[in-house]
């Protein structure tokens, strides 16, 4: 068993919350409920400006959109959702 | 995304163009992507007579918001000309179908159709679609005195 699940869904804290998301979010074949509760998680956080500004950063925005051909309706729901959320912010647009 | 077989992807993709059109920046980057062609043509898909249903109120509500923003100016209100948009937003808020089966949602379908109708008269070309598709005699009902008229 390795030290370091890959496709473990945690909170990490401080700058390494939107970057493990991330991680995570690349993980080839990941079980559809792990990206949806990834992605929930994600919609919950990104009202906070400072996180909303990390996850651009971080390029969730462009593995988000990718998400929207996702096998899984629920997975797609809350790709739209998040990205919905960018929609009124000039550098998310 | 539009035509997802599940309606709360399509909610949610409705949702997002909504938000996207509240500013110029996002209608015009709607707009380069021919994405109002596609709303529109969901739009007279889902609320036509044969496949309209309740559970679609929500998803016709979100894509009306985001007309009445796109067509605010000229560059939105153009991709809908020609399309039969003022035809089936004046079917909607007209006949009877609807108001049936979208129950108390309906007022709100209704007022967003003539806010769209509304904007997209200002549009010359807009103009002659809504005096060929009769629209004042049709809204007619809308100014009486009833009680779903929603101002004094």
């Amino acid at each position: 068993m390795p030290d370091i699940v890959p496709d473990q869904i945690t909170i990490a804290v401080f700058d390494r919350m939107i970057p493990k998301f991330k991680e995570v979010l690349l993980v080839d074949e990941l079980e559809g409920h792990k990206v949806r509760d990834a992605l929930k998680t994600l919609n919950e956080l990104v009202h906070h400006q400072e996180t909303s500004d990390m996850m651009i950063e971080s390029e969730i925005l462009q593995i988000t959109a990718g998400l929207l051909k996702h096998v899984d309706g629920e997975v797609r729901e809350q790709a739209a959702l998040l990205l919905g959320a960018f929609a009124l912010s000039a550098i998310g647009r | 995304m539009l035509e997802d077989d599940e309606l709360a992807v399509r909610e949610a993709t409705a949702f997002t163009f909504r938000r996207l059109s509240v500013n110029d920046d996002g209608c015009q980057r709607m707009v380069q992507n021919q994405v109002p062609e596609f709303m529109i043509q969901s739009f007279i898909k889902h609320s036509d007579d044969s496949i309209i249903a309740s559970s679609d109120a929500q998803y016709l509500i979100h894509l009306l918001e985001a007309f009445v923003n796109l067509t605010f100016s000229d560059l939105g209100i153009e991709p809908l000309l020609g399309k039969e948009a003022t035809f089936q937003f004046t079917k909607v808020f007209s006949e009877h179908y609807v108001m049936k089966t979208l129950g108390e949602h309906h007022s709100k379908v209704a007022e967003l159709c003539l806010r769209v109708i509304g904007n997209i008269s200002i549009n010359h070309e807009g103009k002659q679609e809504c005096i060929d598709n009769l629209v004042i005699e049709k809204a007619y009902h809308w100014m009486k005195i009833n009680e779903n008229r929603t101002y004094n």
